[in-house]
């Protein structure tokens, strides 16, 4: 694979309009997951009526695509809302009704000369033949996308691959492919459709949205990182999609994959002695890639190693039989309060039993507490 | 019938290794206990050589007479050995680096010396009546024939297992099917795949290595661990029955308690988007959690409103 394939059809901004965030939030929350490499915006028509603004007067309305059912109506509705772009979701029953329950809202927008995409949201429920004998009805509407959906997560990674790999073969248009997260497999799915070569794949910062979705940062990462592909990745990703999820009312993850602020801590003492020697024994990936940093911290599986970088660090000196003591403190600290030793908690640590030691006063009359 | 795969459970090793991860001994035991209850075959439950705090706690896991294995993790070390030994563990994995990156950065040392100080530490584990799993840290930089160097000396020490693990989760499912299709065939031991989750494809991964033959995976509740943390129990076990028609004999039911269990132990929330755990991620209702029951009774909810 090389080269940006594909297109990134974002679903988060979606969530902002469906919670009403402000113009000027939806505008920024826009910017910035522009700047992680969204490419496309999918906004549902009946959650943007409650905006006043039709479309246009948005920074993002050359980037947007309105989401519809399969009815002309809404194409209308959509035309005079301003959007240029249709997303038609629909849920097949059969194949062979497709046309009957299709034909008027495609004509609909093709007379409006609206750019037409597709989504069959359970199209993983098909056989790839079946929806192969859909394909002559989407050349006949100059349909641009056609969007494998796996709404209730049947697929695996391996399965998506045969899936589009099969249909790329006589596609009229281009196949698009919108994983959901049900299970844990949407960006490997997302990955998957990216390898099998589908011209977009539906994503959302850190998977949010309606039953999941398959999380922008890490196709973007697996992509460029495992898969090869050339993909630009913005230097303030992680607190961009971070700010993003803010915005939206969520917290990240300090664990989140690419993105969690935890992920190039460590502590434990294996992990620590191997980063001092190479980064890349215990990191898949540079933090600066994404702009987060590598930190040792300090806590309950802390070895000695680790606090002799600490040190280290500070300049400070750390003699083992001291060193020895101060981790048994810590592992105490570290399970009573359920987090990392802090830094200045620490040194509050060392000094005191530094003083204590000079003082030769006894632990029992000292009273020891961080 | 469908495919069977044993499910070891690390949330109390690996998963706690995550930076502000810390269990208290009673904590440990309650999940001890509720993994049992849940049918997780294998627990591996900690590092005796962490020290005697981390020792007492194992021995109340040990003692709690579960049904699952427990079993220690263990540096290729005689002392970690009898650090085990001396909590009473009867089952212990004995990790080793196994790619050119890892034993010439973090040992310093050659393959020839690793491999012997492993095979001594094996037969002291041995010698002192335990059964040993092997690890091959790192196996994912290393090449199939590394692997299977190390494979066949632990096949020839008599071990249950050897682990292959993907360190730094840098493997994506096709890789995984390529290589477990090459390695099965030549491995003469059962394989578990211990995954990682940095791009987000540990659980991809953990599914493909079984397709190509794996016999068990490593996961955590949650998917708790080091970085970005592990595949996750849950999500193995609902994704396991519901895509791919692998049985593990777990209740789904009983790793949603199990996550509430660890998350408040870890002392970290849920993510609202969490598979299996998240409040807007959840399966149907109490009835259909049940992961024996059908396929089609574990459905998602196809929550329309998402606010």
């Amino acid at each position: 694979m090389n080269g940006k394939a594909q297109i990134w059809a974002d679903q988060t901004l979606n969530t902002g309009v469906l919670q009403g965030l402000p113009r000027d939030t939806l505008s920024e929350t826009a910017r910035l997951l522009s700047k992680a490499g969204a490419d496309l915006f999918d906004l549902q028509l009946t959650a943007w009526h409650r905006y006043p603004d039709k479309v246009s007067e948005f920074a993002f309305a050359g980037q947007v695509r309105c989401i519809i059912d399969a009815s002309a109506q809404q194409v209308e509705s959509a035309w005079q809302a301003g959007f240029g772009s249709l997303l038609l979701t629909y849920t097949f029953q059969h194949w062979r009704s497709m046309e009957q329950d299709l034909a008027d809202v495609l004509s609909a927008g093709r007379d409006k000369g609206l750019s037409l995409s597709l989504h069959v949201v359970n199209a993983s429920e098909a056989e790839a033949p079946a929806i192969k004998a859909f394909f002559p009805i989407l050349q006949r509407y100059s349909v641009k996308t056609l969007i494998i959906g796996d709404r209730d997560s049947r697929l695996d990674p391996l399965q998506t691959f045969e899936l589009l790999d099969n249909l790329r073969v006589d596609a009229p248009c281009l196949l698009g492919f919108h994983a959901h997260n049900s299970y844990g497999l949407a960006t490997a799915n997302a990955y998957a459709a990216m390898r099998a070569g589908a011209a977009e794949v539906a994503v959302a910062a850190a998977g949010i949205g309606c039953c999941g979705h398959a999380a922008l940062e890490e196709v973007l990462l697996a992509g460029r990182c495992i898969g090869g592909q050339e993909l630009a990745i913005s230097g303030t990703l992680a607190a961009d999609l971070a700010t993003v999820l803010a915005y939206l009312g969520y917290d990240t993850p300090a664990n989140k994959a690419v993105i969690g602020q935890a992920i190039f801590s460590h502590e434990s003492g294996i992990h620590v002695n191997g980063i001092g020697k190479d980064h890349r024994l215990y990191e898949a990936f540079a933090p600066e890639l994404v702009g987060l940093s590598r930190r040792v911290v300090i806590g309950k599986h802390s070895g000695t190693t680790s606090l002799k970088a600490k040190f280290d660090e500070w300049g400070l000196p750390l003699e083992a039989r001291v060193a020895k003591q101060l981790l048994a403190k810590i592992r105490r600290l570290a399970v009573a309060k359920k987090n990392i030793v802090e830094d200045m908690q620490l040194k509050r640590l060392y000094y005191r039993m530094i003083r204590r030691s000079h003082m030769r006063i006894s632990p029992a009359k000292g009273g020891l507490r961080a | 019938m469908n495919k069977q795969i044993d499910v070891i459970d690390t949330t109390l090793r690996d998963g706690e290794q995550a930076p502000g991860i810390a269990f208290t001994a009673s904590e440990k035991l309650a999940i001890a206990k509720a993994l049992d209850k849940a049918g997780v075959p294998w627990i591996e439950a900690g590092t005796p050589a962490m020290g005697a705090e981390e020792q007492q706690a194992l021995r109340r896991i040990l003692g709690a007479g579960l049904k699952a294995r427990i079993f220690s993790w263990n540096r290729a070390s005689s002392k970690d050995i009898a650090a085990s030994v001396a909590c009473g563990f009867t089952t212990v994995h004995i990790s080793i680096p196994v790619s050119d990156l890892h034993l010439r950065y973090k040992l310093g040392k050659d393959r020839t010396w690793a491999l012997k100080e492993l095979a001594d530490t094996a037969q002291t584990a041995i010698d002192l009546g335990c059964e040993v799993s092997i690890g091959a840290e790192d196996a994912s930089r290393a090449t199939p024939e590394q692997f299977l160097e190390l494979a066949q000396l632990a096949a020839d020490l008599g071990a249950l297992r050897i682990r292959y693990a993907d360190t730094v989760g840098c493997l994506d499912p096709f890789d995984v099917h390529d290589i477990f299709t090459h390695i099965m065939p030549r491995t003469p031991l059962p394989v578990e795949f211990h995954g990682h989750n940095d791009f987000g494809m540990a659980l991809a991964n953990s599914l493909a290595a079984c397709s190509a033959g794996a016999s068990s995976v490593s996961v955590t509740v949650g998917g708790i661990g080091e970085r970005a943390g592990n595949a996750a129990l849950e999500e193995f076990v609902a994704a396991a029955h519901s895509v791919c028609q692998i049985e593990t004999g777990i209740s789904l039911a009983a790793c949603e308690g199990l996550g509430e269990l660890t998350a408040r132990a870890s002392n970290r929330p849920i993510f609202p988007y969490k598979p299996i755990l998240g409040s807007r991620n959840k399966l149907q209702d109490a009835h259909q959690k049940n992961s024996r029951l059908d396929a089609l009774a574990i459905q998602p909810v196809l929550d329309r409103m998402m606010i």
